[in-house]
């Protein structure tokens, strides 16, 4: 559904336009503040890692890392706490992590002094039933159209994330089942036939979200330009999950979430 | 990829547009001009100010984008109004909303007021006589909207001859038609305009097509010396296409019937039903979407008009109004489709006033207009209303410091046509004109306005997809205060006038949403909004020069609009931190420069100038990572002006001498729009370099360039 506004928007705004020119503004100096990306995908080394930084000047090329920290994860059930130890660039891992469909986890940082805290629960993903691949889809007609099915929770309010690496992009985006409880869903891609090639591979990857969580990803993909609702109204800060539980008007960005993802690769026809 | 798609898409059709522009002839009216400076010289005595009138004859003379004639941009030249830039429909009075105008075609409301997503008006200029734009000191007669009201006045048929006008342009052709059916009794006026941008489109081999039109018509017919009856219609659509994929539909349907009487030399009266209706449809065949929202309103009015003596009269009556909102039906529209149906619940409402409005002349210098209008509204059912705790659709999250949805603890039914809510306000109506000297006055005004519908929408111009909510029993009306005062004069002999005026407004129950609401199809819109108040005020100047070869005016406004959503607890943030910001339509500085120059009785040159403090922005102070996204992080609302806007606008049109002669009579008009081509910001974008993981930019986007038109006008 987000995706559907977001192809209209974007129709709409762009249906003029007749000039897009680079500019370079002044901003106020950014005032450094931590940042931790605390998004785990489980058994997936890239991702079952806790990522420390800090805010960053507009048009810098760098985002200073955080090294120089106290990471761990606790199993509430048992009140087992897995140290997250240091690898360098931001990166905080522990390889005996692997937590556990419907369990609570509490992470726990302390950086300058201060603790920062959240906690997730680990949710059962959907999986790709198949791919319905369409060579004369999108407006044109001629364009590679693709829609990964999979079987929504009739039960319940879902929330998606999901990601797409295809040759030529990357990714991430989010949906719910306002509009289609219940149903066979389908995420859905368009490609350029220059883009890909017979015999390409797009790796596709879904995982169920909590609803606090889509709501943060919601409103970060939309000010990050990458994807979003283009109806949905001007943000601030957006602040995710994590409590500064010394200091609470230092709040820090970003977010806590452990979810398993299920991979499906569909090879281009 | 979709992107790509899309924007390729967009442009391609766009560039047919451009091409056509190069390529073709562009329309614009243009009929003999009689300047008569009773029409423009201010009205020392009478108790009304921020007011405006411009005849057709005044707009079709401004340079305008393509050539296409508007009665909406034109009024962009008046001091104290505004909009979001080109390209964007709607205006801003006084540091208000755009929703907050009540737009009049012939007393009827009507609620979508763009061609083209914004980019031209729905008013067909032919068919109109003139336009009236109230920006204060509001009769009592009028209610219903917090900042402004537009009367659009149509043309009656002519009641001698048949009678033609027309213009073939770059966008659209039009053609108007008047006439008798019984001479001196019974006249008719049709006028229609077409766009045929889609000839274009299918050029391009695409089976697509983008256009819009309009009918407008009019019938007058005088009964007798006592009664005449009018009939006002009014019919408009858009109509995008491309391939199967998309088809977007939307447009307005008006009609209004009014039956004027006169029970003596001093009393009548102006009785009429009204029917306004607004649509927007939507299908996305390739998601297998479709979509339908609107809003129809039944209306009827009854006013008198009552002259007690040479100094005192009166004007009282009541109007009342029936809404039906349609928020959004969603429908699967093909087999297979992965989306279900479903209909977020009409929602009716009716409005009632009585007002009584008075205009005196208490003596040789002083007179007032005053009046008191007594408005009630009704939210009726049937409709299941949502319950939450403690009443509060929005909880506040005290750990992220973010507004959200609260869920339902149940909901109460009301049936067909049961009062869910109910509001009523007194809205006292004031304007006093002292005379200083024949030529001078003083006026001072105030209006406390009532608004009960709200247009939920968060991007700063109207869009064809915004959709309105009845106020009910978590959405309160806006009110807003007016307090204005102004110096008027006339100057060598009308020749020249100047008004300088000065305003103060107070509003409350504005309605603002939570950070990321979403708004379009939002089942329980109630779940993202606040309430915020607002404060305007500014300094208007308006300098006219009413005679001569060289006529025109210079406005200037200087003014500030604010608005704050503040906490509704002492633990919760508000919106923007709780501090006051500055509105989408806040601009410090406003200036305009029209003038017509005639040359000669072929030549005639118009030009206009416009320049503007830009537009609030929200500029990101620094970004961070996550999930390898590049996120901008925002702070402050509209912390920001975007650049300066600015555009130098000619025209010049050519009336050939055999005209004088014959009855077909025609002319051109070359226009240039933006002379030295000011690429103006429209929108301002923060996004990663393509291809970079740590490298963000920003970008200005502008719509037009330097246009030129040419247009051929005709008449017969």
């Amino acid at each position: 559904m987000k995706k559907l506004l977001y192809i209209f928007g974007i129709f709409c705004s762009l249906f003029f336009v007749s000039c897009e020119e680079e500019i370079i503004l002044d901003f106020d100096k950014n005032i450094p503040r931590l940042v931790i990306d605390g998004n785990l995908f489980i058994g997936e080394p890239e991702f079952n890692k806790i990522h420390l930084s800090t805010t960053t000047d507009f048009y810098s090329g760098v985002f200073p890392a955080i090294d120089d920290a106290q990471v761990s994860i606790k199993d509430i059930d048992t009140d087992y706490i897995y140290e997250f130890i240091n690898t360098g660039s931001g990166d905080f891992a522990n390889n005996a992590f692997i937590p556990e469909m419907s369990k609570v986890y509490e992470l726990t940082v302390v950086y300058n002094n201060e603790t920062y805290k959240a906690t997730s629960t680990l949710l059962t993903p959907p999986e790709i039933i198949n791919v319905d691949q369409a060579n004369d889809g999108g407006f044109t007609g001629d364009s590679y159209e693709f829609r990964f099915n999979f079987q929504d929770n009739a039960n319940e309010e879902n929330y998606y994330l999901v990601q797409m690496v295809s040759p030529v992009d990357k990714y991430f985006g989010v949906t719910d089942d306002m509009f289609t409880n219940g149903n066979i869903m389908n995420d859905m891609y368009f490609y350029d036939k220059d883009d890909l090639k017979t015999g390409d591979k797009l790796n596709h990857s879904i995982t169920s979200i909590s609803k606090g969580y889509f709501n943060y990803l919601s409103k970060l993909l939309a000010i990050s330009g990458e994807n979003g609702n283009p109806f949905a109204s001007p943000m601030g800060t957006v602040k995710g999950n994590i409590v500064n539980q010394t200091k609470e008007d230092n709040y820090a960005l970003g977010y806590f979430h452990i979810a398993k993802r299920n991979h499906y690769t569909h090879i281009v026809k | 990829m979709q992107k790509t798609l899309l924007t390729t898409m967009v442009f391609f059709w766009f560039t047919g547009v451009w091409a056509q522009q190069n390529d073709t002839i562009n329309s614009e009216d243009l009929d003999e001009i009689i300047i008569d400076a009773s029409v423009n010289k201010i009205n020392i005595r009478k108790p009304e100010m921020s007011v405006n009138k411009l005849t057709s004859e005044e707009i079709k003379k401004m340079p305008v984008v393509l050539g296409e004639t508007d009665i909406l941009k034109s009024i962009l030249l008046l001091p104290g109004v505004v909009n979001s830039g080109e390209g964007t429909s709607g205006f801003n009075v006084r540091g208000g909303g755009s929703d907050q105008n009540l737009l009049l075609l012939d007393q009827t409301a009507v609620y979508g007021s763009s061609h083209l997503y914004g980019f031209f008006s729905i008013f067909n200029n032919d068919a109109v006589s003139n336009i009236k734009l109230y920006k204060g000191g509001i009769p009592a007669r009028y209610g219903g909207r917090a900042s402004s009201v537009l009367e659009i006045n149509q043309k009656n048929g002519d009641f001698q001859q048949f009678k033609a006008t027309g213009g073939i342009g770059l966008l659209s052709s039009r053609l108007m038609v008047e006439g008798p059916v019984i001479k001196d009794k019974l006249s008719y006026l049709f006028a229609g305009r077409a766009s045929y941008a889609h000839l274009f489109l299918k050029l391009t081999d695409i089976k697509s097509s983008a256009y819009f039109y309009d009918l407008n018509t009019k019938w007058s017919y005088l009964m007798n010396d006592k009664n005449q009856l009018y009939f006002t219609g009014y019919f408009g659509r858009d109509i995008f296409k491309f391939n199967d994929s998309f088809d977007n539909k939307f447009g307005n349907t008006v009609a209004n019937l009014t039956w004027n009487s006169k029970y003596s030399s001093k009393i009548n009266s102006e009785a009429s039903v009204r029917y306004s209706d607004y649509y927007y449809g939507l299908t996305l065949n390739f998601v297998g979407f479709s979509w339908d929202s609107g809003i129809k309103n039944y209306d009827f009015n009854y006013k008198i008009n009552h002259q007690i003596n040479d100094e005192f009269s009166l004007k009282y009556g009541i109007s009342s109004l029936y809404y039906d909102f349609n928020p959004g039906l969603i429908e699967p529209d093909v087999p297979g489709s992965q989306v279900n149906a479903y209909q977020i619940p009409h929602k009716y409402a009716w409005e009632n006033a009585l007002f009584l409005e008075a205009e005196q002349e208490i003596n040789s210098f002083l007179s007032v207009n005053y009046g008191l209008r007594y408005s009630m509204f009704h939210r009726l059912g049937e409709e299941n209303i949502n319950l939450y705790e403690n009443n509060k659709p929005v909880i506040y999250n005290e750990q992220t410091d973010t507004y959200e949805k609260a869920t339902p603890i149940g909901t109460q039914y009301y049936g067909k046509n049961k009062s869910i809510s109910k509001f009523d306000n007194f809205e006292p109506r004031l304007a006093v004109s002292v005379k200083l000297t024949d030529d001078r006055s003083i006026k001072m005004s105030y209006n406390r306005m009532t608004q009960y519908v709200h247009l939920i929408s968060n991007t700063t111009s109207a869009t064809p997809l915004d959709i309105w909510e009845p106020s009910g029993p978590y959405v309160k009306p806006q009110i807003v205060d007016q307090y204005a005062v102004g110096f008027f004069q006339n100057l060598n002999h009308n020749k020249y006038s100047l008004e300088i005026e000065s305003y103060f407004k107070l509003g409350k129950n504005r309605l603002d949403y939570i950070d990321g609401a979403d708004l379009i199809g939002n089942r329980a819109i109630e779940q993202v909004l606040l309430n915020g108040k607002t404060e305007a005020y500014g300094l208007e100047f308006l300098f006219r020069k009413n005679e001569g070869k060289l006529t025109g005016w210079v406005a200037y406004t200087i003014a500030k609009s604010m608005q704050q959503t503040a906490g509704r607890t002492a633990n919760e943030t508000g919106i923007n931190n709780g501090e006051w910001y500055r509105t989408p339509h806040d601009r410090l500085h406003d200036l305009s420069i029209v003038a017509s120059y005639d040359f000669s009785k072929k030549w005639s040159f118009n030009a206009s100038f416009t320049l503007q403090s830009g537009r609030p922005v929200t500029y990101p102070d620094g970004k961070y990572e996550f999930l390898d996204l590049q996120v901008p992080n925002y702070n402050n609302r509209n912390n920001y002006s975007m650049p300066a806007f600015h555009h130098l606008d000619l025209s010049a049109t050519y009336s050939s001498s055999k005209n004088e002669n014959r009855k077909w009579k025609g002319e051109w008009v070359f226009g240039i729009y933006n002379v030295y081509n000011r690429k103006n910001a429209a929108s301002i974008n923060f996004k990663s370099v393509e291809g970079s993981d740590n490298l963000t930019e920003t970008s200005k986007l502008s719509i037009f360039g330097i246009v030129p038109s040419v247009t051929y006008n005709f008449k017969f």
